[in-house]
This record gives structure tokens, C-alpha cells and sequence, in this order.
């Protein structure tokens, strides 16, 4: 294909146009990132989780996780707040091998609240962090586990 | 056979969205026992939950969340009839979706 600079210019707004519109069709989601999700130490993927914010501890967040967990493989969590201002909760297990598990993006149109099942290696604690505009949110519980979650 | 059952409820001008997907969740440090060879990282990434074509849920999720996962929403108000669209994509590429109406 010939491509002069009339052709490129034109390519490269109607691409760029293409682009606008993609990012304006997803505001709130935020992107999947290999670096929140890489097998790092606790303190780190703490660090990046609260961006700088300062860290608080609050009773605002329920965080119900059983005590003692029979098998690490499947442990039960869930999360409630009555925090209207979170935007995002996330779960973080201090021993495992990847500590964050999952986060979840609280758009307006939902409650929050997260039921889901999480897989711990060893006995540790568990934190759900709420980020909010200024501060995150932290509740920590600690989950005794008799088999390991990792390894098989 | 889709991947993903959802089943959704009414609760106090809510809705309660529970979802089950079948899925391996291998976090890529577990050992075939048959081959002794590890068995390759295979999670889901991104769920996604859209209400009435609007997304409502954005999930992200590492390894560290159990095989066959389950999750629960609480969706605010939510009426008969409307659409749930429950999509997940992992990190090999693969994707699914299922449709859902509230009752």
C-alpha cells in the first residue's frame, strides 16, 4: 500500500478517534494489572494497593472469615461495609506466595458487599483494604489453616 | 455448556447476585502427579458483571482465589425482567458469557 502523508494523517486520527472511543466506553474498569498480581512480598503489594494513602484501622468494615479454616483450598469470605465513599475492596493474604487475590471495583449501581472463596498456603492474616478518595480502609483477621491451600 | 450458573434474588430493595463458574485456577506452582511436570499458570483475570447492559462489577483476580470459583454481589434496586450478563476473561485468552434474567 502507498502511503503518503494524506493517507497516514488520516489513518492515524480515525485510529486515534477508534481509541477515544474505546477508553470512553469503560470509564470505571479499572485494568487488570500484572504488577498488583505479581508474587511479591507482603509490604509491597500493601504499598501498591494503598498508593501512598494513608492506612486506617476501622470497624466499619465486617470482614467474616472463619477462625480456623479446615482446609486452605477453599476458605469462605465475606465482606461488608457501611463506607459509602470505597471505590475499590480488595483481599490480600500476608503468606501467600501471591499476596493480593482479588479487588473488586465498586461502581455506583452496587452495594458494598463480596461474597467469594479464596485459596490461603498457610496460616496467616487476612486484610480487606477499602480504598476510598483520601484514606484506605483496613480490617485484618487472622485464619488458622490445617492443610495447605498451595501444593496440592 | 456454559461455564458460568448465576442465580440472582431479591433481598430488601436489593439484589443478590450469586455466581458459580467452573474453572481450574491453577496459580502455575502445582505439580502434574502423573508427569511430575508443573502444572502451566491458567486463572481467570477479569469478571465482569453488567446490568441492563451497564457494567456494574469489575472484578480482578489472581490465582489466589479457589478453584470453581463462587462470588456474591449485592446489586442496589435490580428489577424483574432485567438483564444480567456475567463475562469472565483469563489469562490465556479465553472467554465466556452468560445471560440471565431477574425473576
Amino acid at each position: 500500500m502507498k502511503l503518503n502523508r494524506r493517507t497516514f494523517l488520516k489513518t492515524s486520527i480515525s485510529l486515534s478517534a477508534a481509541g477515544l472511543a474505546l477508553l470512553e466506553s469503560q470509564p470505571a474498569a479499572a485494568e487488570w494489572s500484572a504488577t498488583d498480581f505479581a508474587p511479591v512480598a507482603f509490604d509491597q503489594t500493601l504499598k501498591q494497593i494503598t498508593k501512598g494513602k494513608p492506612v486506617v484501622e476501622t470497624a466499619k468494615i465486617n470482614l467474616e472469615i472463619p477462625e480456623i479454616a479446615e482446609n486452605g483450598a477453599l476458605v469462605p469470605v465475606t465482606v461488608t461495609s457501611s463506607l459509602t465513599d470505597i471505590k475499590t475492596i480488595s483481599l490480600i493474604a500476608e503468606q501467600n506466595p501471591v499476596p493480593l487475590a482479588l479487588q473488586l471495583n465498586i461502581s455506583p449501581g452496587i452495594e458494598p458487599f463480596l461474597s467469594a472463596r479464596l485459596k490461603l498456603a498457610s496460616s496467616s492474616f487476612v486484610f480487606a483494604i477499602a480504598e476510598a478518595d483520601t484514606v484506605c480502609y483496613i480490617v485484618k483477621k487472622k485464619v488458622k489453616v490445617t492443610i495447605g491451600g498451595c501444593g496440592g | 455448556m456454559s461455564s458460568i450458573k448465576i442465580r440472582t434474588k431479591r433481598l430488601d430493595g436489593n439484589t443478590q447476585i450469586r455466581t458459580l463458574i467452573s474453572h481450574p485456577m491453577e496459580h502455575g506452582r502445582n505439580k502434574d502427579k502423573t508427569t511430575n511436570q508443573l502444572i502451566p499458570a491458567h486463572f481467570i483475570q477479569v469478571l465482569t458483571v453488567k446490568h441492563n447492559g451497564k457494567i456494574a462489577v469489575t472484578c480482578n483476580m489472581g490465582a489466589g482465589v479457589s478453584k470453581d470459583p463462587y462470588f456474591a454481589f449485592l446489586l442496589k434496586d435490580g428489577n424483574p425482567g432485567d438483564e444480567i450478563v456475567i463475562d469472565w476473561t483469563d489469562n490465556l485468552g479465553n472467554k465466556d458469557s452468560e445471560k440471565h434474567t431477574i425473576s
